[in-house]
C-alpha cells in the first residue's frame, strides 16, 4: 500500500471528461501557474461542404438553441475561412468549461459531433521576464481526445509559436490536464475570435 | 556509476598485467607517452579540429555575457569562448583543467537557437568544465586509447614482422592473444565508458537546470537540434481537416547501438528535464 498517492489523470480524456479536468484545474492553472482565464472559451466547428458562412451559423445557433442561457452567455460568429465558433462566456473556468462540455453534448444531439474540431480555453499569462501580457491557448482535440497547447508568439501575421513555453506549460499541467504529448499533434489555430 | 567506474578499473588493471605479463612493456610505454602529449595539447587540438577560433567579448559580446553569466553562478574561471565557423548545430567544452578549458559553440549552434536556448547549451558545457568531465572521461578513455593504438601496433606487427613464416614462431601466438586481448578491452571498455559518459550528459543537463533554472530551455534546444521543431506542425488545425484518423505511437525501443552511444537518446534527456522542471517550478 502506498504512503502517498500521485494524482494521474488519465491519459485520453473525452469530451466531458477533459471539461471537468479543465473546470478542476482552476486553482493549479490560475493561482500556481499564474495564467488566468479570459472567462470565455469556444467550440471551432467545421462547415460543410456546401454550406455557406451564413448558413454555418444558423446551424451552429439553432443547435444551441435549446441550452440553458442563465448560467453562460453564447455567441455564435463564422471566421475567414467559413468555420464556426461556438463562444461560451461566464464568471469562472469552471462554468465556462461546463458549458463548453454541455455544447459538445448539444452538437453530438444535432448530429454535428463529427464535425467539432476543438474546444479552446484561451488564458492571460503574465511574462515577468519580458514585462507583457501573453495569450496562451490550450486546444481539447476530440480526434486524439487530449489538450495540446498553443502560443502564439510576436507578430501575429508572421505566425510564429513559442515552443519552450509550450513544453513548459505541458510539463506543468500535465498532472491536472490529460495532455496530449506527442508533438506532431500541437497544431496551432491562427486568427482566433477568442 | 561507481560500479561503472570500478569495472573499468578492473578491466584496464587486468589489461595493464597482460601487457607487462606478455612482454609489450616497451610498445605500451610508446602509446602511453604518444597518448600524453596528445592529453596536454587536447584543448588546441579539438578546438583546431573543430574548425573553432578563441573570440574576444568585442566579437561576440552576446555569447560571452551568457557565458560570464553562468560562470559566475557556476563559481568556476571563465574559459576560453570560441565560435566554430561549422553549420552543424553543435556545442562542446575542452580542455585538461578548469584553468586550460575552452567552451565552443558552432555557428549552425547560433543561427537556430534562441538566447534563452543557447544559454541551457552553454550552461550544460559549463557544467562538463565545473565537474571536471573532460578530465574524467580522458581518464576513463585513457586505456581505451592505449588498447586501441596497441592493436595498431601489433597488426603492423604481424604484418611486416613475419608472423606465421615458421610453425615454432611463439611470438605470432602472443601477438594473436594480445590482439584478442585488445579488441575485447576495446569492447567492454567501450561500453563501460559510453555508460559513464551517459551518467556524465544527464549530470551536466542537471548542472544546466541548476545555473539557468530554465530546463526547458534545454529541452527546447534539445528538441530543436533533434529535428523535433519541424514535427510540431506549422500547419493550422482547420486545414489539417484531412488527416488521418488514426496515428500511431511509435514503439521502437532502443537498441543495441544505445549501449556504445556515448549520449543518452534526446527523449531521455528531455524527459529528466521535464522532472527537473517541475521541481524548479516549485522554487520561482
Amino acid at each position: 500500500m502506498c504512503f502517498f498517492a500521485f494524482k494521474r489523470p488519465p491519459s485520453h480524456a473525452t469530451w466531458p471528461q477533459a471539461m471537468g479536468s479543465m473546470g478542476g484545474a482552476t486553482e493549479r492553472l490560475e493561482k500556481q501557474l499564474d495564467t488566468v482565464t479570459t472567462r470565455e472559451a469556444a467550440v471551432l466547428v467545421r462547415p460543410t461542404e456546401e454550406q455557406s458562412p451564413t448558413q454555418t451559423r444558423a446551424e451552429i445557433e439553432r443547435a444551441l438553441m435549446g441550452m440553458d442561457r442563465t448560467q453562460f452567455r453564447f455567441d455564435v460568429t463564422v471566421d475567414d475561412t467559413g468555420y464556426g465558433w461556438a463562444i461560451v462566456k461566464g464568471a469562472v473556468l469552471g462554468d465556462v468549461a461546463a458549458g463548453i462540455s454541455q455544447m459538445g453534448d448539444v452538437f453530438t444531439a444535432s448530429g454535428m459531433g463529427d464535425r467539432v474540431m476543438a474546444a479552446v480555453f484561451p488564458f492571460m499569462w503574465r511574462d515577468s521576464v519580458h514585462q507583457r501580457e501573453r495569450k496562451i491557448y490550450w486546444l481539447y482535440q476530440p480526434r486524439v481526445r487530449g489538450f495540446t497547447p498553443f502560443v502564439p508568439d510576436g507578430d501575429p501575421t508572421r505566425e510564429e509559436r513559442d515552443h519552450e513555453l509550450e513544453i513548459r506549460m505541458e510539463t506543468a499541467i500535465r498532472r491536472d490536464l490529460p495532455t496530449f504529448r506527442d508533438t506532431s499533434e500541437w497544431y496551432p489555430i491562427w486568427g482566433m475570435p477568442i | 556509476m561507481f560500479i561503472t567506474m570500478l569495472l573499468l578499473g578492473l578491466l584496464y588493471g587486468a589489461f595493464i598485467w597482460f601487457a607487462l605479463a606478455s612482454g609489450l612493456v616497451f610498445m605500451l610505454a610508446i602509446v602511453l607517452v604518444m597518448v600524453l602529449v596528445q592529453f596536454s595539447l587536447s584543448d588546441r587540438m579539438v578546438l583546431a579540429s573543430m574548425r573553432a577560433k578563441v573570440v574576444t567579448p568585442a566579437e561576440a559580446p552576446g555569447l560571452h555575457q551568457i557565458v560570464d553569466r553562468l560562470v559566475l553562478v557556476a563559481g568556476i574561471p571563465k574559459p576560453k569562448v570560441a565560435i566554430s565557423d561549422l553549420l552543424i548545430p553543435n556545442a562542446f567544452a575542452t580542455g585538461r583543467s578548469q584553468k586550460h578549458a575552452a567552451v565552443a559553440v558552432t555557428k549552425g549552434l547560433m543561427d537556430v537557437l534562441n538566447e534563452e536556448e543557447l544559454e541551457g547549451v552553454l550552461a550544460h558545457e559549463i557544467s562538463h568544465i565545473k565537474t571536471k568531465d573532460v578530465v574524467v572521461m580522458t581518464y576513463a578513455s585513457f586505456f581505451l586509447i592505449v588498447a586501441a593504438s596497441l592493436s595498431t601496433f601489433l597488426m603492423f606487427s604481424a604484418i611486416f614482422g613475419g608472423m606465421g613464416r615458421s610453425r615454432n614462431n611463439s611470438g605470432g601466438s602472443i601477438i594473436l592473444v594480445a590482439l584478442l586481448v585488445t579488441f575485447v578491452v576495446r569492447i567492454i571498455g567501450g561500453m563501460l565508458v559510453a555508460t559513464l559518459s551517459r551518467y556524465r550528459e544527464f549530470s551536466a543537463d542537471r548542472g544546466a537546470a541548476t545555473l539557468t533554472n530554465r530546463p526547458m530551455a534545454l529541452a527546447s534546444a534539445l528538441e530543436k537540434l533533434q529535428g523535433a521543431i519541424p514535427k510540431v506542425p506549422h500547419q493550422d488545425l482547420r486545414k489539417a481537416e484531412s488527416m488521418n484518423a488514426f496515428f500511431i505511437m511509435s514503439a521502437v525501443g532502443p537498441g543495441l547501438a544505445e549501449l556504445f552511444s556515448s549520449h543518452p537518446s534526446t527523449a531521455k534527456r528531455i524527459a529528466r528535464l521535464q522532472q527537473y522542471e517541475q521541481q524548479a517550478a516549485f522554487l520561482r
